[in-house]
């Protein structure tokens, strides 16, 4: 068993790999009461487009969350009620980049495990359970779309990416959502459903010994066969938007809402990773518009907005750096951020803030065997390990990286979106 | 789990004594007796109190203090619990044995109440800067609510079930009291607070608990608050026969609340055969009675939620579903209620009593479930954990069935979705 160390929470993590080539991670507490379990499937909604040596393939949008509703299905029971019986509770959740299919519980433990690991390999679709769920799937797409706040982030969404695959939501189109077959189900269940493109994580109060013996003990009776290299299909993202400016109009919308993002590449950021953009950003932005800066206080104790946040975010080559608000003045807020992003500031007191607000974090998270679970399960689809290297990058960072880095976003790559009543 | 109450004569510090966490919880709670006007004036300053202070005059100092003190949360919040109200300032921070500062806890101690007893005020007035940025905010929330079909709808079902103007109250029928209110007005609700509350302090952490009756004696800064109870329980009138209200609405999916009285609970009752019903009826999952009809073979929604309010005695089911099957839902509702009574398998029994233990158990795990849990012991009489570890084994199927006599349907409401506005998509 490999162990992984977190150094600024001063904890430590488990890892091996079962016989099948799953990986498997272990936080382990005594003095927790109760035992967290995440099988993870490395597919999200995004991956609607895939080959497989030489062929291509493509499904409906929002075929992972489909897949991820009918997996609870079994011949002639349902998962939940198994892990019921045994005394857990079980759930799960689809995104853009994974399907985690999670248990949590006190008793059974070690059952529960093989449990969760058999179902989510097995599979039993039948057209009934299919066109069953579709009904109820279609609901919760309704119901989304009856908060006018979920609604305008999808109309920003649609238009501030134009050719990723991150731009559809995560339940698909209602359109789609009346598409989906077995036949697509299966697909995707065949292809990714595999060891080598999952990961277990397990956190609480449990003999990592006796759990390891467990899953190895599953695992080797399990063989799956070679298909080959499944990958997922990218589109390249471009710098523009469909639009600089849309306007949305809801009939239930009580307050005029407004967003603000400007768009930049990876590609124009050579030189520097990923992380360390995010890092240096995410520093320069909290320190001038969060609610410690002079602009937050100026724009709320003003009454140029009610409501704004600030924040900046990765999603498949692109970084956004995003403003929300709420104001009848928008186009004063807009007019405001433009003039305060031309000159932002950052000072070593406010690196020393985010560096001890890092600390804390950390050492906090290892009170909750769902933030270690979630922790764990971010760091491996962001970075296919464990790591601490954002707290690394903002241990060296210095306020002359941070301005070489933001000279290369181009301000004038923006749109802007407003909803209002209709 | 050691507890620990310390009567002062300004206010009760109770301890609860964890070795298993990180963190420490700080909660105060001012208590009165509930009061249309009080429960405005009470949500503004919960806000207010936490966002600025002569010290710190504008919330960017507060949150700046708060990042570089290993502080995880500060802020205040409001709730009225039957008859009576309950104000919170709530702390959250990092247990003082993983930090090397010289003075953290007695800094710590010393930011949250100079913040609660130093307010802004200017001229027997709060400042108006923060004071309309707090009222600004709190309108904002109150017209984000009325977006919400599910809210909304709840909070019309509990009008026509009750209007003795306790069960039913919301801030969103006091927007004009809001509108009006002013700086002055509100500063006198402020020694009003100061003066006439009923404080109790709670506190959960690793720390000994001399050592926290001293910086709490130390730093705490009102000389008039008061350490006395407050009944809550209010009891509603039944109807011989429901009432049933439709409106309707633009939304995409209609919504259906029903709304049940509970005839006399019993303690017991309340505090372990009630999560069993709760459990067997819909909160126990897809395999619940409600999740099965209403979801699994018919499809007519994805989310069912059942509530107990149990200082209120009413239970409430609501649901979103789909435009046009509202009476279908209705009597598949009905069903289930009635099936409460004698219909419990073995198998949604035992359900129920696992998810009983397991929840019992995840308690212990988050040490603001073990403040709530020490919360209720002295509020509303509840059990220990060690006492619930022992009663919960003893709730029979036939105690669930008796509960399930004493709930009458009493209100169903249903805001209707508009058809045209499902097919535009």
């Amino acid at each position: 068993m490999k162990e992984i160390k977190i150094k600024s929470a001063n904890e430590t993590i488990y890892n091996f790999n079962a016989p099948t080539g799953l990986p498997v991670y272990m936080w382990v507490n005594h003095d927790k009461s109760n035992v967290h379990m995440s099988l993870v499937v490395k597919y999200g909604s995004t991956g609607i487009n895939f080959k497989c040596s030489n062929n291509k393939y493509s499904v409906p949008t929002g075929t992972a969350h489909f897949l991820e509703h009918i997996k609870f299905h079994l011949k002639d029971n349902d998962a939940s009620n198994l892990f019921y019986d045994l005394g857990c509770d079980s759930n799960a959740y689809t995104s853009l980049n994974e399907t985690s299919f999670e248990v949590y519980a006190n008793d059974n433990i070690y059952e529960a495990a093989k449990l969760l690991l058999n179902f989510v390999y097995d599979n039993y679709f039948t057209k009934k359970i299919v066109d069953n769920e579709r009904g109820i799937i279609l609901e919760e797409c309704n119901s989304s779309k009856d908060d006018p706040s979920y609604q305008f982030f999808r109309e920003t969404t649609m238009n501030y990416l134009t050719k990723s695959t991150y731009r559809y939501p995560v339940i698909g189109t209602e359109k789609d959502i009346k598409t989906i077959s077995i036949d697509d189900v299966s697909l995707v269940h065949d292809f990714f459903y595999r060891p080598e493109n999952m990961f277990m994580v397990i956190t609480g109060d449990f003999d990592p010994k006796e759990m390891m013996k467990t899953i190895n003990e599953n695992e080797s009776n399990r063989t799956f066969k070679n298909i080959g290299k499944v990958s997922i299909i990218k589109s390249k993202e471009p710098k523009g938007f469909i639009k600089n400016y849309i306007e949305v109009s809801n009939k239930n919308v009580m307050n005029t809402h407004g967003t603000y993002i400007i768009k930049a590449l990876e590609s124009d950021f050579k030189g520097y990773t990923k992380d360390e953009v995010l890092v240096s950003l995410r520093a320069l932005i909290k320190s001038n518009f969060s609610i410690t800066s002079d602009f937050y206080e100026d724009i709320i104790q003003n009454n140029i907005a009610t409501k704004f946040g600030s924040s900046v975010a990765y999603d498949d080559g692109v970084f956004g750096i995003s403003f929300n608000y709420v104001s009848e003045n928008c186009d004063e807020v807009v007019r405001l951020i433009t003039e305060k992003l031309k000159n932002l500031v950052i000072t070593k007191d406010d690196i020393d803030r985010l560096k001890k607000n890092y600390i804390m974090n950390s050492i906090m998270r290892f009170d909750s065997i769902y933030a270690v679970s979630s922790f764990i399960v971010g760091s491996i689809i962001d970075d296919n390990k464990i790591s601490e290297n954002k707290y690394e990058i903002l241990n060296k960072l210095t306020i002359k990286k941070i301005n070489e880095i933001f000279s290369r976003v181009d301000l004038d790559n923006k749109m802007i979106a407003i909803m209002k009543k209709s | 789990m050691k507890t620990n109450l310390v009567k002062n004569k300004n206010y009760n510090l109770h301890t609860i004594h964890v070795d298993n966490f990180r963190s420490c919880h700080f909660s105060l709670v001012f208590r009165n007796k509930f009061n249309e006007k009080e429960a405005v004036a009470f949500t503004l300053l919960a806000d207010l109190l936490t966002d600025v202070s002569k010290n710190y005059p504008s919330p960017k100092y507060v949150y700046r203090h708060i990042d570089s003190s290993y502080i995880l949360n500060f802020y205040g919040s409001f709730s009225k619990v039957g008859k009576a109200t309950q104000m919170y300032i709530i702390c959250d921070y990092v247990d003082p044995k993983y930090i090397k500062e010289k003075d953290y806890l007695d800094n710590t101690y010393k930011f949250i109440f100079d913040m609660i007893s130093n307010p802004l005020i200017i001229n027997n007035a709060f400042d108006e800067k923060p004071f309309n940025a707090v009222k600004r905010r709190l309108l904002t929330e109150l017209s984000s609510l009325k977006e919400d079909n599910n809210f909304l709808s709840v909070h019309k079902a509990l009008k026509i079930f009750s209007n003795d103007g306790i069960t039913s109250f919301n801030l969103l029928d006091m927007i004009d009291y809001i509108n009006g209110i002013t700086s002055e007005e509100l500063y006198k609700f402020y020694l009003k607070l100061i003066n006439n509350s009923s404080v109790d302090i709670f506190i959960t952490s690793s720390t000994d608990e001399n050592i926290l009756n001293n910086v709490v004696k130390k730093y705490y800064p009102f000389k008039n608050t008061k350490n006395i109870k407050y009944e809550e329980l209010v009891f509603n009138k039944k109807r011989l026969l429901p009432k049933k209200v439709v409106d309707k609405s633009s939304y995409k999916q209609s919504t259906i609340v029903m709304v049940f009285n509970i005839d006399n609970m019993t303690m017991f009752e309340r505090e372990f055969v009630m999560p069993f019903y709760r459990s067997i009826i819909n909160s126990g999952g897809l395999g619940s009675k409600l999740y099965v009809s209403l979801r699994e073979k018919n499809s007519l929604c994805y989310n069912v939620s059942t509530s107990c309010y149990d200082r209120t005695n009413l239970l409430l089911i609501n649901s979103t579903i789909k435009v046009g099957e509202e009476n279908k839902a209705i009597r598949l509702i009905k069903k289930c209620v009635k099936d409460m009574v004698g219909r419990i398998s073995n198998e949604e029994f035992v359900g129920a009593f696992y998810d009983y233990q397991r929840n019992l158990k995840g308690m212990v795990d988050s040490i603001g479930a073990i403040n709530r849990l020490y919360m209720n012991m002295y509020y509303a009489s509840f059990s220990s954990y060690e006492e619930k570890q022992i009663s919960y084994k003893k709730v029979t199927i036939d105690d669930v069935n008796e509960l399930a006599k004493k709930i009458h349907l009493n209100t169903i409401y249903v805001l209707k979705g508009d058809i045209n506005e499902r097919n535009q998509d």
